[in-house]
């Protein structure tokens, strides 16, 4: 089988053979490899685990539509493998072919946008990408676009004045006429499906379903893996690399999704930020949450299979999922089967997926007419952290107002996210009131036994779970939109 | 125009090479530190031989391996290269490898066998005063009688406030590149804001003379004081395994290592007791600082005497009595940074007005405005310096009108009474800050500027350029001074071997004292120009000779100012000059004048002046999470004459911005066994884009020029640090409200979520 990746740097056709290659090996960043380039060290680590944006790159690829879709990444936390058929824009890349600048940069440099420069490079390429896909972006999404790109010397300030004038400037642009090359190159190679075993390591990236479910059929201990932006710190941070890789990135049939009757089926390979896009009306609570999710760096790779198969007990879009009765589609050699997730999460980063499985698809039903629906996250900080305590709500209330169904989700209060049963129960058949929410609340205390951690104490995690029910309340009563 | 923009472009497209991105050497090794985990045993024994035997390992070292002294402490000498018997922090630096590949380091690093015997560990400032573990003798600093005044006040308030520790968290990391060379030389490509000190302790690991080493620093990713006495560190340990291999060797330190490593801000507890009469007048206060200094002194007791001076902020406190201790712990030594101690000592006075209105049901700015220091005998400082024409009231009653601070204090109150779920707060806050070094001799820089023959030229000069603008406030002091376009000149990387014996760039100095040598080197190069060009016109244009006084640089000519048309472009009389043997080099010297001061009685005038400055800040708390979201802030600085108002503007920003970070969401925590957990981003949190204020107002005050600055200009890089604590006085006065601003709310620092809950908590009726 072949095991070269090709793929464009900036202008110009990139091929590697890792078979034939001492130096280079598949699970290596993109950053890893960038920066072993003498001609890229615009690309900086400043944290090496997809927390600071310094290592931003942007990728290019074609959408739906045939068109450019141009997404900022973490280039310090994807694969390789995973820029293949795909266009991979650094820093060195912006200047127009006649030197002058591109107006991004232009900008930075009109509004003292760098003060050391070292974030500088990430925070332009984030600026490009938001140049290329949101002309007309507001202020607020200038601020969520730039969260994942840590700067500790400007306060940002300069940086949204750069990234207003450059915004307002985009027009009809030099490097379009470019974009119709750049589509035919990358629509020009073939599909790289091979399995590669180097001296300690397995890293397959097959191009179909069929063949994914064929290799871990064949290899159970496979890691399955869209985004990499967890399992690449367990091989480049934690130097603890799985027995193999699965980079299903490739399969195309798990990045679709589809409407049916009653549900959402989204692809396990969907990235959170277009999840976001599809479920914005039907299911607002899980949109708030993935707004909060990571960095605008980390939604464009990281996928909801990632975050349902992570399992972990602040997985930032399982309550809401849970809340909306979202269920796992599972499939293997054997064949398929649909796991409602509240089961599906078993403990401590512990799914039933079974050897030979992987998630091919959440189904996400729609949520009843009338249904009360929230969800909240507390963190330390409130963009790119790691929930203290997370929750998603739902109340479904008689036609006499009182509660028929409550579903109350929580995540960091656990070793793993699940409901809260003695709430729940206590809120059946009651009016949804203060008191009921209270009375809830008082309940949590035995539902969870929390832990304390570095995010928080045992206390502030009770304490916060009890006050969001009460924000619920707050939020949902009678008079409040439902 | 914008005169960063030359650097900025090498920003933009990529092209500025930091440490890490300079073409590798050929034969280069890869340096891993191989630390402690444990914060204080007795090293029993250690096997190096199976890691030197793996292929690719090209050296492993132990203190042992070291040619010249084990010590890098910077000013007192107490802290080891490498561990010898005994590690006193988990992270503290043991053995050295180099390899040809960082994996190949990882591996040498497995295969290193040490046998700990774990001693008591002190990790607590409590636990070190419990065990009297001092780093050194406690201080005192007093004017007055506290005692007295403190008895004699109609109003008491007393308490105590811990402030926390903070990581520097420059986004390049610690980092150092040495190639040897011939013989002992030693060329040392560092990330430091110390140049001649990373020289010095170089030299001193190696055994080997200054003149043999040389530091050069062509920019730094951030510092913000982190880098100003640890990047020697990782100086010092790369040039030692350079000296071993006689190869390039490159040490990196990746995120978590840096944060496991490196020093923090100095957590402080301070107790505080304070007497005021019915107006808030202060009529004395005590104050007890203990700071945590960690295993070793590093700059802890400067910083402690900068927290001493800053005592006061802007405030006159007619009998102040200030105790100090600075405590050993096992933990990384703590360092300089941004403020250094101003922050923590600001915190505690502001602490205490902001009680005093409390405790009198008066407005704060009240207090504060009735407490600044004004004419004299109330202008002198608790340390006997003259605080020359304060304007703290004139700024704070225009602030106060920018902002609409009373409106919107009433507009607060209105809010507060009808939302049951949610707090607004508010808060000015002013600073006085001091600049100099308060080590005296530090005020000193030196400079080298060249002219080349074809009109362009280089300067040279001390500082290191670390984002603060340095180098454009360089370029267009000396731009000014030869009345040349900037473009025309170019300020080199900074290098020991250029201007020797330098002081750090720290304490907000860097330009005042850099831009002065510079300006000075350029007074002498101007001079003697002056005296050769009368001979250069005389061939020119013949008639009467000129005279040297005459002589000016403007508009990229030199000219005589008497006699029109006799004027020939800069490059042209360089060229003259280089035929006529004049020498186009001159180094320049500055020394800060009439400062000084008697360290061990604590009087006299340590600063050369004061910048003044000064924030409001609206939050909106969320009583069930503890969230408090920043809504608006309005700054006025006064900060001299400016030479780039847009540098200037951006190190208020985000120096504000930075200070808020440290009083609300940034937040150190040890284990029980002293190992750092907050190690990484993802627990340790940084202010992002979102938490920058919506409406967010920067004015420089304009129109008073600074006399006896270069230019008429104010530092600028730590005052604004400090105006985070309006941020963080106004979460307090937030949850204040709750209680209908009757009780004292529990509030350290930092106010985290967490926190914020406990001290509402804590309010609640009944409780």
């Amino acid at each position: 089988m072949p095991s070269t990746i090709s793929f464009l740097l900036g202008r110009k056709p990139v091929t590697i053979d890792f078979c034939g290659s001492a130096a280079w090996s598949p699970a290596w960043t993109l950053l890893q490899y960038l920066r072993s380039l003498p001609d890229r060290k615009g690309t900086k680590e400043g944290c090496g685990q997809g927390d600071c944006g310094a290592c931003t790159v942007v990728l290019a690829e074609p959408d739906r539509e045939g068109r450019l879709k141009y997404s900022a990444v973490n280039s310090c936390l994807l694969f390789l493998p995973m820029v293949h058929g795909r266009q991979v824009l650094t820093v060195e890349d912006l200047k127009f072919p006649d030197g002058s600048l591109h107006p991004v940069q232009q900008a930075m440099i009109d509004h003292y946008g760098s003060q050391c420069g070292f974030c500088t490079p990430g925070v332009v390429m984030t600026l490009f990408a938001l140049f290329k896909q949101k002309p007309h972006a507001s202020a607020a999404e200038i601020r969520s676009a730039l969260a994942g790109n840590l700067c500790r010397c400007t306060g940002y300030q300069p940086i949204f004045r750069a990234a207003q004038q450059c915004l307002a400037l985009s027009g009809p642009e030099r490097e379009s006429s470019e974009e119709g090359s750049t589509l035919a190159e990358l629509n020009s190679i073939p599909p790289a499906e091979w399995e590669w075993t180097g001296k300690s390591e397995i890293y397959c990236r097959p191009k179909s379903l069929e063949q994914a479910l064929e290799m871990i059929g064949r290899n159970p201990t496979l890691s399955p893996v869209h985004g990499a932006t967890d399992l690449s710190l367990q091989v480049h941070l934690k130097h603890n690399p799985p027995p193999g890789i699965l980079d299903l990135s490739a399969i195309p049939e798990l990045r679709a999704s589809r409407q049916e009757k009653e549900e959402l089926i989204l692809g396990s390979g969907m990235s959170l930020s277009d999840v976001a896009g599809h479920v914005r009306r039907t299911h607002p609570a899980l949109e708030e949450m993935l707004q909060r999710f990571g960095s605008a760096q980390i939604r464009n790779v990281a996928t909801l299979g990632g975050n349902v198969g992570t399992a972990s007990p602040i997985g930032d879009a399982l309550p809401a999922l849970m809340a909306y009765g979202a269920a796992v589609e599972l499939k293997s050699l054997a064949g398929s089967r649909t796991v409602p997730l509240s089961d599906f999460i078993l403990g401590y980063r512990r799914t039933g997926i079974a050897p030979g499985e992987i998630i091919a698809a959440v189904r996400l039903p729609f949520p009843p007419p009338g249904a009360r629906i929230r969800a909240y996250k507390v963190s330390r900080r409130h963009d790119v952290d790691i929930s203290t305590v997370n929750g998603a709500f739902r109340l479904q209330l008689d036609s006499d107002g009182r509660i028929r169904e409550a579903r109350l989700v929580f995540g960091g209060m656990s070793p793993f996210t699940r409901r809260a049963a003695g709430a729940e129960q206590a809120l059946l058949g009651k009016e949804w009131s203060r008191a009921a929410a209270e009375e809830a609340a008082a309940r949590l205390q035995e539902d969870f036994q929390p832990i304390s951690d570095v995010r928080g104490s045992a206390g502030f995690r009770r304490q916060v779970a009890a006050n969001l029910l009460l924000k619920f309340w707050s939020d949902t009563r009678s008079g409040q939109a439902p | 125009m914008n005169l960063s923009a030359e650097n900025a472009l090498y920003y933009v497209t990529g092209e500025a090479a930091f440490v890490d991105d300079m073409p590798e050497p050929s034969r280069l090794l890869h340096g891993l530190v191989v630390t402690s985990a444990e914060a204080h045993a007795r090293i029993r024994s250690f096997d190096l031989e199976a890691a030197r035997r793996l292929p690719g390992v090209a050296a492993v070292l132990s203190s042992r391996d070291i040619p010249g002294h084990n010590q890098m402490g910077p000013v007192i000498r107490d802290e080891l290269c490498l561990a010898e018997q005994e590690v006193t922090f988990a992270g503290q630096a043991v053995f050295l490898i180099a390899a040809e590949t960082m994996e190949l380091c990882r591996q040498a690093a497995a295969e290193i066998r040490v046998e700990y015997e774990p001693l008591p560990a002190i990790l607590s400032l409590e636990q070190a005063m419990e065990a009297q573990s001092l780093l050194g003798p406690p201080r005192t600093m007093c004017r007055g009688d506290a005692e007295a005044g403190l008895r004699a006040a109609a109003h008491r308030i007393s308490g105590t406030l811990r402030t926390g520790a903070q990581e520097h968290w420059y986004l390049e990391t610690q980092v150092c590149l040495c190639v040897p060379g011939e013989g002992r030389e030693m060329t040392v490509y560092s990330s430091t804001q110390h140049p001649s000190e990373t020289q010095a302790l170089a030299a001193g690991v190696l055994g080997i003379s200054r003149n043999e080493v040389a530091v050069e620093v062509k920019r730094l990713g951030g510092g913000f004081g982190g880098k100003e006495t640890q990047a020697n560190h990782t100086a010092c340990w790369t040039a030692l395994l350079s000296r071993a291999t006689g190869r390039p060797v490159k040490i990196r330190l990746n995120r978590d290592q840096d944060m496991i490593m490196t020093g923090k801000r100095h957590r402080f507890r301070i107790g505080y007791s304070a007497g005021f009469d019915s107006d808030g007048l202060l009529q004395a206060v005590r104050f007890d600082f203990h700071s945590d200094g960690g295993a070793a002194s590093d700059l802890s007791f400067a910083i402690m005497e900068r927290a001493m001076l800053h005592a006061d902020n802007a405030y006159f406190v007619p009998n102040m009595e200030i105790r100090a201790s600075v405590w050993k712990t096992n933990l990384p030594s703590n360092t300089a940074m941004r403020g250094f101690g101003g922050p923590q000592a600001m915190a505690a006075i502001e602490t205490i007005l902001d009680r005093i209105a409390r405790h009198l049901g008066k407005d704060p700015l009240e207090v504060r405005k009735r407490n600044f220091y004004r004419h004299a005998p109330g202008n002198v400082t608790h340390y006997g310096q003259t605080v020359v024409e304060p304007p703290l009231s004139e700024m704070a009653d225009r602030l106060a009108a920018s902002s609409d601070y009373h409106t919107r204090r009433r507009a607060a109150a209105d809010f507060n009474a009808c939302h049951e779920f949610f707090r607004k707060g508010i808060a000015l806050t002013p600073v006085k800050f001091g600049i100099s070094f308060t080590t005296t001799f530090l005020n000193q820089a030196g400079a080298l500027v060249l002219i080349y023959a074809d009109g362009t030229v280089a300067v040279n000069h001390g500082g290191t350029e670390m984002g603060q603008g340095l180098n454009a406030k360089i370029q267009a002091i000396a731009a000014a001074g030869f009345g040349l376009p900037a473009g025309q000149i170019k300020v080199n990387a900074t290098s020991t071997s250029r201007v020797p014996n330098t002081s750090p760039t720290a304490a907000s100095s860097g330009s005042d004292l850099n831009g002065m040598a510079v300006r000075n080197a350029i007074e002498t190069l101007k001079q003697r120009i002056a005296e050769a060009m009368p001979a250069v016109f005389a061939d020119r244009f013949g008639g009467e000779k000129s005279s040297a006084e005459d002589i000016v640089f403007e508009g990229g000519c030199i000219q005589d100012r008497r006699r029109p048309g006799c004027s020939v472009p800069f490059s042209e009389a360089m060229r003259e000059m280089n035929l006529r043997q004049v020498s186009l080099a001159a180094s320049g010297f500055y020394r800060t004048p009439d400062i000084g001061w008697d360290k061990a009685r604590g009087w006299g005038k340590p600063f050369h002046y004061y910048v003044y400055t000064m924030a409001v800040s609206e939050v909106l708390l969320d009583l069930l999470t503890g969230e408090a979201r920043l809504l608006r802030v309005d700054i006025l600085h006064e900060g001299g004459r400016s030479i780039e108002p847009g540098i200037d503007r951006g190190q208020i920003e985000g120096g504000f911005l930075q200070g808020v970070g440290w009083c609300t969401t940034e937040e150190i925590k040890w284990d029980e066994g002293g190992r750092l957990l907050t190690h990484s981003p993802d627990t340790y949190k940084i202010p992002t884009s979102g938490d920058v204020p919506p409406v967010f107002h920067v004015e420089l005050l304009e129109g008073r020029p600074n006399p006896g600055t270069v230019h008429g200009s104010k530092a600028i890089g730590e005052p604004p640090f400090m105006l985070g604590l309006s941020a963080w006085l106004a979460i307090k006065d937030a949850i204040s409200a709750t209680a209908g601003h009757r009780e004292e709310p529990d509030f350290d620092l930092p106010a985290t979520g967490e926190a914020i809950l406990l001290s509402l908590q804590r309010l609640k009726p009944g409780r």
